[in-house]
C-alpha cells in the first residue's frame, strides 16, 4: 500500500514537473516574442557623460535581464553543468571577452553581421550547450574555447540590438563600453541568482545531475531548438 | 576519451547545422513588382514602368552579375516607392541592390546618390550624409546630390548648411528640384511669399504630367492652403488632378480644403480615396482627426490604434518592415490615441536622433503640453521657433504652450498671429485655445 502511494506520489511529482516545464516553455516563447524593444526615453544631448554612461549601462543590463531570454538561457546552460562559481566565472569571462571583440568590431563597422545568420546560430549555440550538458558528465577545458567562440557570435547579436538603439556620436566609445559593462552585470546577476537558488543548495547532491541538469537542459535545448527553427523559417 | 568523441560529434553536428542555416537563411529580399492600386493601375505610365521593371528583374535573375541592371532596377524601385507609398518593400530591396553595386564599384556616383536617397526615405538622415559627401567628392557638378545634402541637413536641423547646399544646387542647375528646395527653406525661415514664388518657379520648370511636377504643384497648393488662400489652393489641387486623375496627395489637399470649409463628410471621402491609392500615414492622422470632428469617436479611436499598429511594423523588427524610423509619426499617432506616455517615448527617441530639427522639437513640445508638463513644452517650443518659421500650427501650439507656461501675453499674440496667417487651422486646436481663453 505504502509502495503504491509512493509510486503515485512520484508520478504526481513527475507530472507536476512536466506541467511546470511546459508552462515555463510556453511562457518563455510568449515572453520572448512580446518583450519590448529598448528605447531611450531621455534627451541625451542635455545629459552629462556620467548620465549617458549610466543610461547605456542600464540598457546593457536590461538587454540581458529581463529582455535577453536567449542570452539568459545560454548563461544558465553554462552554469548548470558545473554549478560552482569559479568555473562558471571563467567561462563567463571567456564569453565576455569574445562578445566584446565582435561587438566593438561591428559597432565600428569593421564587420557587418548578417542577422538572418547570427540569430539562428545564437539559438543553435544554446542547443549545443544544452545537449552537451545532457551528454557530458563533467566540465572539460575545451568548453572554455567553445564558449569563447559562441561569445563571438553573441557579440554580433548584441551589436544588432545596440545599432537599433543608436549611440550618441559625441559619447560613442563611452556608451559602447557602458552597454558592454551593463551586459556583463546582467550575466553576473543571472549566474549569482542561479547559484543562490540552485547551485548553493543542490550542486553537491548526488541526484543533482539526474533531477536538475537533465530536465533543465532538456527544456533549454527544446526552447532553443524552437527558436532555431523559428529564426530560420519564420 | 569518450567525452572527446562526444565533443567532436557535437561540433560536427553544430557545423553542419550552421552550414544549413547559411544555406537556407531567409532571403533578404525577393525581386518583384508590387501591383499599383486604384486609378494608378490603369495609367499608361504604369504599363511602361511595369514592362521596364519586369524586364530588369528577368535580366538580374538570369545574370546576377549585371550591375547596370541592378542600379537601374534600384532607381525604378525608388520611383515606385514614391508613387505607390510601398516604402516597406521597395526601399529595402533598392538598398540591397545598391549595396551589391557599391561592393563591386564603391565609387559609382549614381549608386552613392541612390543609396543616400533611399536612406533619406527611410528617415536615416545622418546615415545618408556620408554617401552624399562621397558622391560630391567624386562629382561636384551633380545637382541631385546637393539636393540630397540639403534634405539631410534640413532634417538634421543644420539649416545653415542646408541653405549653402540649396544655393549650390541652384547654381549648378536651376530646375524644379532646386527651386522647390529653395521654397522649402524659405518656408522654414518664415518667408511664405518667397516660398510661394520659388515653388511657382519650380512648377513652371517641371514637365507637365510627370509625378514630380504633380508633387511640386501639390506643394504649391499646400503653401496657399497654410496661408489661408483656400481658393488658390483648391485651384492648384484641381490642376494636378486634371493632369493626374486621383493623384493621392492632391486628393488629400482637397480633403484639407473641405475640412477647412467645415465640409467634414466630403473631406473624409477625399482622404479615404487618397488612402486607397497610396500608403501615407499623414492621411491616417488627418482621418483620425476628421472622424473625431465629425462626431465619430469610436471610428476615430479604432483608426488611431490601427495607425499605431501599422507604423509599428515599419521599424523592421518583426521581419515585415524595412528599418524605417517612424517615431515622430508614431508620437502623433499615440497622441491621437490618447497614449501620451508612449507618445513621449517615441518623441524622445526621434529627438535623440536629431535634436536640432525644428519639427522634432515641435513634436516633443506638443507631447509635453499634452502631458501637462508646460515648462518642458516651453523649452522645446522655443527651439522649434528658432528659425522664425511662421507655420500657423506651430504658432498656435506655441501660443497655447506659452500661456500655460506663464507667458500669457506672448502666447495670445502668437495665437492671434497664427489665425491671421491662416484662419482655417485645425478646429480641435482652435477649440483648445478657445477653451483656455474662455476659462480666464
Amino acid at each position: 500500500m505504502q509502495q503504491t502511494e509512493l509510486k503515485s506520489e512520484i508520478r504526481n511529482q513527475k507530472s507536476g514537473i512536466t506541467r511546470f516545464l511546459i508552462l515555463v516553455f510556453l511562457f518563455s516563447i510568449f515572453y520572448f516574442q512580446s518583450a519590448m524593444a529598448h528605447v531611450i526615453p531621455y534627451d541625451l544631448s542635455k545629459l552629462s557623460k556620467a548620465d549617458v554612461g549610466w543610461i547605456y549601462m542600464k540598457l546593457g543590463y536590461t538587454h540581458i535581464l529581463p529582455n535577453g531570454f536567449d542570452h539568459i538561457l545560454f548563461v544558465l546552460g553554462i552554469f548548470f553543468l558545473n554549478p560552482k562559481l569559479k568555473p562558471v566565472i571563467w567561462q563567463a569571462t571567456a564569453f565576455t571577452v569574445a562578445h566584446s571583440i565582435t561587438l566593438g568590431l561591428a559597432m565600428y563597422g569593421f564587420i557587418k553581421p548578417v542577422s538572418s545568420i547570427v540569430e539562428p546560430v545564437i539559438a543553435l549555440s544554446i542547443v549545443f550547450v544544452a545537449v552537451e550538458n545532457i551528454l557530458s558528465t563533467r566540465l572539460n577545458w575545451w568548453r572554455i574555447v567553445i564558449v569563447f567562440c559562441f561569445g563571438l557570435i553573441h557579440g554580433c547579436g548584441f551589436a544588432s540590438a545596440l545599432s537599433e538603439l543608436g549611440l550618441p556620436p559625441n559619447d560613442y566609445l563611452l556608451s559602447l563600453l557602458s552597454f558592454n559593462i551593463g551586459v556583463e552585470f546582467g550575466q553576473i546577476s543571472v549566474i549569482l541568482l542561479a547559484f543562490i537558488l540552485v547551485g548553493k543548495w543542490f550542486g553537491e547532491k548526488t541526484w543533482y545531475r539526474q533531477r536538475i541538469v537533465m530536465p533543465v537542459s532538456l527544456m533549454i535545448g527544446t526552447i532553443a531548438m524552437y527558436w532555431t527553427i523559428e529564426r530560420i523559417f519564420f | 576519451m569518450k567525452s572527446k568523441y562526444i565533443y567532436i560529434a557535437l561540433l560536427l553536428v553544430f557545423a553542419t547545422f550552421t552550414t544549413l542555416i547559411i544555406h537556407f537563411r531567409k532571403p533578404d529580399v525577393k525581386l518583384e513588382l508590387k501591383m499599383r492600386q486604384g486609378e494608378m493601375a490603369s495609367s499608361s505610365e504604369w504599363v511602361n514602368a511595369k514592362s521596364v521593371i519586369e524586364g530588369l528583374i528577368n535580366e538580374i535573375n538570369a545574370h546576377p552579375e549585371n550591375l547596370k541592371a541592378k542600379l537601374q532596377l534600384a532607381l525604378g524601385y525608388i520611383q515606385e516607392s514614391r508613387i505607390s507609398g510601398e516604402h516597406a518593400y521597395y526601399d529595402a530591396t533598392a538598398l540591397q541592390l545598391l549595396d551589391d553595386v557599391l561592393k563591386k564599384e564603391p565609387d559609382n556616383v549614381d549608386a552613392l546618390n541612390s543609396k543616400a536617397t533611399v536612406l533619406l526615405s527611410q528617415h536615416h538622415f545622418a546615415d545618408a550624409l556620408p554617401y552624399a559627401k562621397k558622391a560630391i567628392g567624386i562629382n561636384p557638378y551633380s545637382s541631385s546630390v546637393y539636393g540630397i545634402m540639403t534634405d539631410a541637413y534640413v532634417e538634421l536641423g543644420n539649416y545653415k548648411d542646408a541653405v549653402k547646399m540649396a544655393d549650390q544646387m541652384v547654381n549648378v542647375r536651376p530646375d524644379l528640384r532646386s527651386y522647390s528646395r529653395v521654397s522649402y527653406l524659405r518656408e522654414i525661415f518664415g518667408n511664405y511669399p518667397g516660398a510661394i514664388e520659388a515653388m511657382k518657379l519650380a512648377v513652371s520648370a517641371g514637365y507637365p504630367g510627370l509625378e514630380q511636377t504633380a508633387w511640386t504643384r501639390t506643394y504649391l497648393g499646400h503653401l496657399y492652403e497654410v496661408t489661408g488662400d483656400l481658393q488658390q489652393a483648391e485651384m492648384q489641387f484641381d490642376l494636378v488632378l486634371a493632369e493626374r486623375p486621383n493623384y493621392a496627395f492632391a486628393l488629400a489637399g482637397l480633403g484639407r480644403v473641405e475640412k477647412a470649409k467645415g465640409n467634414y463628410p466630403q473631406a473624409i471621402t477625399y482622404f479615404e480615396t487618397a488612402k486607397k491609392q497610396v500608403r501615407d500615414f499623414s492621411f491616417d492622422e488627418e482621418l483620425t482627426e476628421l472622424y473625431r470632428i465629425a462626431n465619430q469617436p469610436k471610428k476615430a479611436s479604432e483608426h488611431a490604434l490601427a495607425t499605431i499598429d501599422a507604423l509599428s511594423t515599419l521599424d523592421g523588427k518583426n521581419g515585415n518592415g524595412h528599418g524605417h524610423y517612424a517615431d515622430r509619426e508614431l508620437a502623433y499617432a499615440c497622441l491621437n490615441a490618447y497614449q501620451y506616455e508612449l507618445a513621449l517615448k517615441h518623441a524622445l527617441i526621434e529627438y535623440n536622433r536629431r535634436p536640432d530639427n525644428i519639427d522634432v522639437n515641435q513634436t516633443l513640445a506638443w507631447v509635453y503640453y499634452k502631458l501637462g508638463e508646460y515648462a518642458d513644452a516651453n523649452k522645446y517650443i522655443h527651439v522649434a521657433m528658432s528659425t522664425g518659421s511662421k507655420n500657423p500650427v506651430l504658432l498656435y501650439e506655441a501660443g497655447l504652450i506659452m500661456v500655460r507656461a506663464g507667458e500669457r501675453e506672448k502666447g495670445i499674440a502668437l495665437m492671434n498671429e497664427s489665425l491671421q496667417i491662416n484662419p482655417f487651422i485645425s478646429p480641435l486646436l482652435k477649440w483648445e485655445g478657445n477653451q483656455y481663453l474662455a476659462s480666464k
